[in-house]
């Protein structure tokens, strides 16, 4: 397949001006009896960014990714769809839209949901051409398109296959080839990477970065924090249906993201003098954690350390976006 | 992605899945086959066991043997002549004839004739007790100078012909003889239908969830449209094994009971019958296809699912009634309910004249019922689909119908 115009490219190069969101969600909520699933959740998601939806379980991210693509509707708020090649719509509130994805410019977006599968007595091939067929993509060109991918994933020989002759990781790559086949402009993949080894979850990696530095805009569920940490420039954090960070990873780990010294000392009965500095210390042994507080810069936290203190090695950083999570999961820090 | 598209797409994939699916195939062409075999085997059993024919010398006193003759039509009875019982009484001894009989006048005096037999077991053949009775009455009506055709007219039963008042003679024709079968054929295709098609459907939507397609199926398209492939698709494939079996089975039924099967049917009563067909086969499909999306499995059916598997068989619980009396109170009320009525007024259309304004709420009644079921089945499906795990309870069903 060749790559397409990247918008994402022109606008990093600066030819081109700050691009507009493809899919902007806009004071969402979900009810289900009287529990708020999603409370006025907004965001949005501009061609050629991963934005990563992080949330813990029941937090409300399948909720909100399934009234994006239309199977559920939103009770208050829109969700609106600006995609080109005639992508607009909007997924109407009420249950006009409830039950399937009737109004979203379905050809253009792509979706690999939690709860996936694939229809087990068919070929390979066969479930992968009626797939997209449903996205508008028929013929020879989408058969062209899909042993393409199959190639790509090392799956050419089992075009023929059928699905219950697959190990569960060809299983998920054929998966995910039936979410970008038709070469959507918007991604919305729930947990693609849960239950993928080290080398598929490499590749996988891989093609999402491709795909959006083709100017494929992708919102991406996880909970495998590393890999949203390692993939996306933007986040949304969502918890028990409300928002709770969004915005530039980089911004939010300098917001959330604290500093942690760990410390090595001779001395295994030393402690940190208490200090406005330091929000706690665990030792253990010899070795010493010490998390300071927001807004703290290890320079300072270090001016403050007794000359004498038996400090045999010192190491310096930001705790990472997994333990933000956690922490603002346990309410630990507030948004 | 709008309508008739995703439907299309959807049609096309229930319908070539299932075409290159084995055990569909397999079931599509052997069904005929195990049919023809089940129809075959019985008279094929009769052909091999069929009684043979056989040979009687006839001793001719009263000069009737050459009617006697005439009259043995069956095939069954062969008769010979013979010159006397001696004679007679050889041919037997020498296997050559089965038995002799004697027409003599003390047959036509009492009406007894003695078959003289050699073998005990066989029974008199009723072809030849036939023949019998016939020269003998043809006899006994000449000595009062009568014929058998004279007889027979004045001992022909009294015919009863109806005219409805205000109408000329003649105008209230006779029921064609040919509906019925059309009719019965029309029903029993609609269950086959239903019984093939509507399992298979219950079992693509199971397959879906099992499977866990729903979702993505359904990002790409509506529950609507997904239903109505559904439904569609697997009512092409019922159609189209229909189809197989009956060009099976027509000529052959045409060539084992020697009549031409296209006179059996009756076209003025296939447009009636056709509307009532595809609006029952609309409706239990729609029942099917919501019941297939409340489960998890079949064996995890409850006992309102099973129910649904039961409700085509509603009619013939009625169809002994409505048989008696067609115009019946019994017959009226299963006309217009719209669960019996793709059975019922189709059987009634073939019986006889039904009022027109019966056919007409009837199938006003089954198009409400079918609309209003479709609708909920609907509604049942974009819930049920997207429920892995569980089988649905009667009241998170009714919820789901309720819910907008």
């Amino acid at each position: 397949m060749k790559p397409g115009p990247s918008p994402c490219t022109a606008f990093r190069e600066g030819k081109v001006g700050v691009p507009d969101e493809v899919l902007i969600v806009d004071r969402v909520v979900k009810r289900y009896g009287g529990k708020t699933a999603v409370d006025h959740v907004s965001f949005e998601v501009r061609p050629g960014e991963i934005l990563g939806f992080l949330g813990p379980n029941g937090a409300g991210k399948t909720t909100t990714l399934r009234m994006i693509m239309g199977i559920t509707a939103p009770d208050e708020g829109r969700i609106l769809f600006r995609l080109p090649e005639g992508g607009t719509g909007a997924v109407p509130r009420g249950a006009s839209a409830a039950g399937g994805s009737g109004r979203i410019p379905a050809h253009l977006v792509g979706y690999l949901p939690e709860e996936r599968g694939l229809y087990r007595d068919a070929r390979v091939i066969d479930v992968l051409l009626f797939l997209a067929s449903l996205k508008g993509l028929r013929g020879r060109a989408a058969r062209a398109r899909a042993m393409e991918w199959l190639e790509r994933f090392g799956l050419g020989p089992q075009a023929r296959a059928r699905v219950n002759q697959l190990s569960k990781g060809m299983a998920q790559k054929v998966q995910f080839i039936a979410a970008v086949l038709h070469q959507p402009r918007l991604l919305v993949l729930d947990e693609p990477f849960s239950g993928l080894d080290p080398v598929n979850q490499e590749l996988f990696m891989e093609e999402i970065r491709r795909l959006a530095a083709q100017g494929c805009a992708v919102l991406l569920s996880s909970h495998q924090m590393n890999l949203v940490e390692a993939m996306c420039e933007r986040i949304f954090l969502i918890h028990q249906g409300r928002r709770v960070v969004y915005g530039p990873l980089a911004e939010i780990k300098a917001a959330y993201g604290v500093h942690r010294v760990r410390l090595l000392v001779r001395d295994p009965a030393w402690r940190v003098p208490a200090s406005g500095l330091v929000e706690s210390a665990e030792y253990d042994g010899p070795r010493a954690t010490v998390l300071l507080k927001p807004g703290v810069e290890p320079a300072a936290f270090l001016a403050s350390l007794p000359a004498d203190a038996p400090i045999e090695e010192m190491a310096v950083a930001r705790i990472s976006l997994h333990e933000i999570f956690v922490r603002i999961a346990r309410g630990e820090a507030a948004a | 992605m709008k309508g008739w598209p995703g439907t299309s797409e959807v049609i096309r994939w229930e319908v070539m899945r299932n075409l290159r699916n084995r055990s569909f195939l397999v079931g599509m062409l052997l069904t005929p086959l195990v049919a023809l075999l089940m129809a075959g085997v019985p008279a094929l059993l009769g052909y091999l066991d069929r009684p043979t024919p056989q040979t009687y010398a006839v001793v001719d006193r009263i000069d009737g043997y050459a009617v006697l003759e005439d009259l043995v039509t069956d095939g069954q009875v062969r008769l010979v002549p013979a010159g006397d019982a001696g004679a007679a009484q050889a041919r037997v001894d020498t296997g050559e004839v089965d038995g002799y009989l004697v027409l003599d006048d003390e047959f036509l005096e009492t009406g007894v004739l003695h078959l003289y037999v050699s073998d005990r077991d066989r029974p008199v053949p009723g072809g030849l007790q036939e023949a019998l009775t016939r020269l003998l009455q043809g006899r006994r009506l000449g000595a009062v100078g009568l014929d058998l055709d004279d007889a027979e007219r004045l001992l022909a039963p009294a015919a009863v012909v109806r005219t409805v008042l205000g109408q000329e003679p003649g105008d209230d024709p006779a029921p064609d003889w040919h509906r019925l079968p059309t009719a019965i054929g029309a029903v029993v295709l609609l269950m086959l239908l239903i019984m093939t098609s509507g399992t298979m459907l219950l079992q693509s939507a199971l397959q879906e969830k099992r499977d866990r397609m729903s979702e993505v199926v359904l990002s790409s398209i509506n529950a609507r449209q997904l239903m109505a492939g559904k439904i569609i698709g697997h009512f092409l494939l019922g159609v189209l094994q229909a189809v197989i079996w009956l060009a099976v089975a027509l000529p052959l039924a045409g060539l084992v009971f020697k009549v031409q099967i296209t006179r059996w049917i009756a076209l003025e009563s296939v447009p009636v019958i056709a509307l009532f067909f595809l609006l029952g086969y609309l409706l239990y499909a729609a029942l099917f296809v919501a019941a297939g999306a409340t489960m998890e499995d079949i064996q995890n059916s409850s006992s309102l699912q099973g129910m649904v598997f039961l409700l085509p068989f509603l009619p013939f619980l009625v169809l002994g009634p409505v048989m008696i009396n067609p115009t019946g109170s019994i017959a009226r009320t299963a006309t217009l309910f719209p669960l019996t009525s793709p059975v019922i007024a189709v059987l009634r259309v073939g019986m006889g004249d039904v009022p027109a304004w019966e056919i007409a709420a009837a199938a006003v009644l089954l198009l409400l019922a079918a609309a209003l079921v479709t609708y909920a089945a609907a509604r049942v499906f974009r819930v049920g689909m997207l429920m892995y795990g569980k089988t649905a309870t009667p009241a998170e069903i009714w919820r789901w119908i309720r819910t907008p």
